[in-house]
């Protein structure tokens, strides 16, 4: 698994930028102002399932990538900037760049973090 | 924003867990297959693929996949390098809609990035229509050719190369028996030995292209060239194109309740299953074909159910015989063993599977039969008009 200890802590110190965590479950636990900001979402968000910001399509195949995840300990979405569609709060879609981070943390097993760069609206950068 | 303490209920939490564990597994079953495989939507569009796919058509990612039309992740060809379009019948996807099917196909990627086009692979392209998931769902398989497999298309690579370079010297052999046939006056043994070797050499030209025809089925370079019309066109066509000497021996009957339906056709394909029938049915010492157009049990096929028609039985009381057999027993599909006996019927039954149908055979003992068949059944999907 290719994954940089404290990488999470890197990403969330990048202040400029949206930023989402999720634990080894895949249920949201932590994102910063700015992602609430842009892409309009409040804390009930926390707890739920991190395929409520992908779209439809890719739903199945987040679950079954975090499902294989749990077996391998290997995924190819991580440490690359993939262009998605992000899904707001309203149900509109904001083209964005997502660069993934993985890390495991010996007491609460694997986290991920994400980094969002809207790509188009008013906050597009 | 953290979140505060998130808690599920354990029995949830426990199924969550392994419904995720029995995903995972199956997940990794799927990418761990050295086959690519896409789940394509009714749009054309990519809703699932295993890591294989995303390999060869998503740089190594299954995000860049899913989400896409067909068309814009590869191309497909025929073997011969025709494009295969969506608008072909031909297509998987088109094909999927009459049931599961494969074919050998070149498969080419687009690179998205570059707006290229990368090497051409050849694969075993398997489809499989799936209906359960509330929608309509087709599944694309692409394996590469085993050795077997390669081995047996180099096999009927050489049989095509062979059949071609046949039909050259078998042409100039015709041509110059019958020149002697027309130029020279010999004597009555040498004049009949000279008309069997006219007729033994045309019967070689017609065995040889036969075997062309099925060679070129198997190698998939056959040109198809399907058309959507009323069956009765395709019919007519075929019978417009008989010698005016033999339509009379062709007697065509349609149920005027079908008359206006519609089929995928090849009109070459047809013509040469009907006059295959047509030649064999007097070879065999019937007087010609009985055509009868019919609804069929199975709905959305209709059946043509052609009839050699014996000098014993008129033709309307052999329909009529043919009718009721129809009505307590359905035909049954014609199997590989009858194949090998008559390249005729081999050929017959490929076409006919080429265009999507299914050559169906009835058997009873009756004097005139072809290879013990006394009529055989064509049936073909009905399509909606264009």
């Amino acid at each position: 698994m290719d994954w940089t200890p404290g990488a999470v802590a890197a990403l969330r110190e990048r202040f400029d930028l949206p930023f989402v965590r999720a634990d080894r479950e895949g249920l949201v636990v932590e994102f910063n102002d700015r992602f609430g900001t842009i892409y309009g979402w409040d804390s009930s968000l926390l707890g739920e399932t991190l395929g409520m910001i992908l779209p439809e399509e890719f739903r199945e195949l987040h679950h079954a990538g975090f499902a294989r995840f749990q077996i391998t300990e290997s995924s190819q979405v991580v440490n690359h900037p993939l262009e998605l569609a992000t899904i707001c709060a309203d149900g509109s879609v904001i083209r964005s760049e997502h660069f993934i981070v993985a890390e495991k943390d010996s007491k609460e097993g694997w986290s991920f973090a994400a980094t969002l760069r809207p790509l188009e609206g008013p906050h597009a950068c | 924003m953290p979140a505060e303490g998130f808690e599920p209920h354990p029995e949830t939490s426990a199924l969550v867990k392994q419904l995720r564990q029995s995903l995972g597994l199956l997940r990794v079953a799927f990418d761990a297959t050295g086959e690519a495989m896409l789940i394509v939507d009714s749009g054309h569009q990519v809703r699932w693929v295993n890591q294989t796919a995303a390999d060869l058509w998503g740089g190594g990612l299954p995000l860049r996949v899913v989400g896409k039309p067909l068309e814009a992740l590869l191309r497909l060809r025929h073997l011969d390098q025709r494009l295969l379009t969506l608008s072909d019948p031909q297509h998987p996807l088109n094909q999927a809609r009459l049931g599961e099917g494969q074919a050998s196909l070149l498969v080419q990627a687009i690179v998205a990035l570059a707006g290229d086009e990368s090497d051409v692979l050849q694969r075993m392209v398997s489809w499989r229509p799936i209906s359960e998931l509330g929608g309509v769902f087709t599944l694309l398989t692409f394996r590469d050719l085993e050795p077997l497999e390669k081995s047996l298309q180099q096999q009927r690579a050489f049989i095509n190369t062979l059949a071609h370079e046949l039909r050259t010297p078998l042409a100039i052999l015709t041509g110059s028996l019958r020149r002697l046939e027309r130029k020279s006056d010999l004597a009555q043994p040498l004049d009949r030995a000279l008309g069997d070797a006219i007729d033994e050499t045309k019967r070689m030209a017609a065995l040889v292209d036969k075997l062309l025809i099925l060679s070129e089925l198997d190698t998939d370079h056959f040109h198809w060239n399907l058309k959507r019309a009323p069956l009765r066109d395709f019919l007519d066509r075929w019978l417009h194109s008989l010698e005016p000497d033999k339509r009379p021996s062709v007697s065509l009957q349609i149920n005027e309740s079908i008359s206006t339906c519609w089929v995928d056709l090849d009109q070459v394909a047809l013509t040469r299953i009907l006059n295959t029938l047509f030649e064999n049915s007097l070879i065999d010492g019937s007087e010609g074909l009985v055509l009868c157009v019919d609804e069929c049990r199975s709905s959305g096929f209709v059946d043509v159910v052609v009839g050699f028609n014996s000098a014993e039985m008129a033709g309307n009381q052999q329909l009529s015989r043919q009718g009721s057999r129809f009505s307590s027993d359905e035909p049954e599909q014609a199997q590989g063993d009858w194949n090998a006996s008559n390249l005729g019927f081999s050929v017959v039954n490929n076409l006919v599977a080429g265009m999507g149908g299914m050559l169906l055979s009835n058997s009873t003992p009756m004097e005139t039969s072809i290879n013990g068949y006394d009529s055989v059944t064509l049936r073909f999907p009905v399509v909606a008009p264009d």
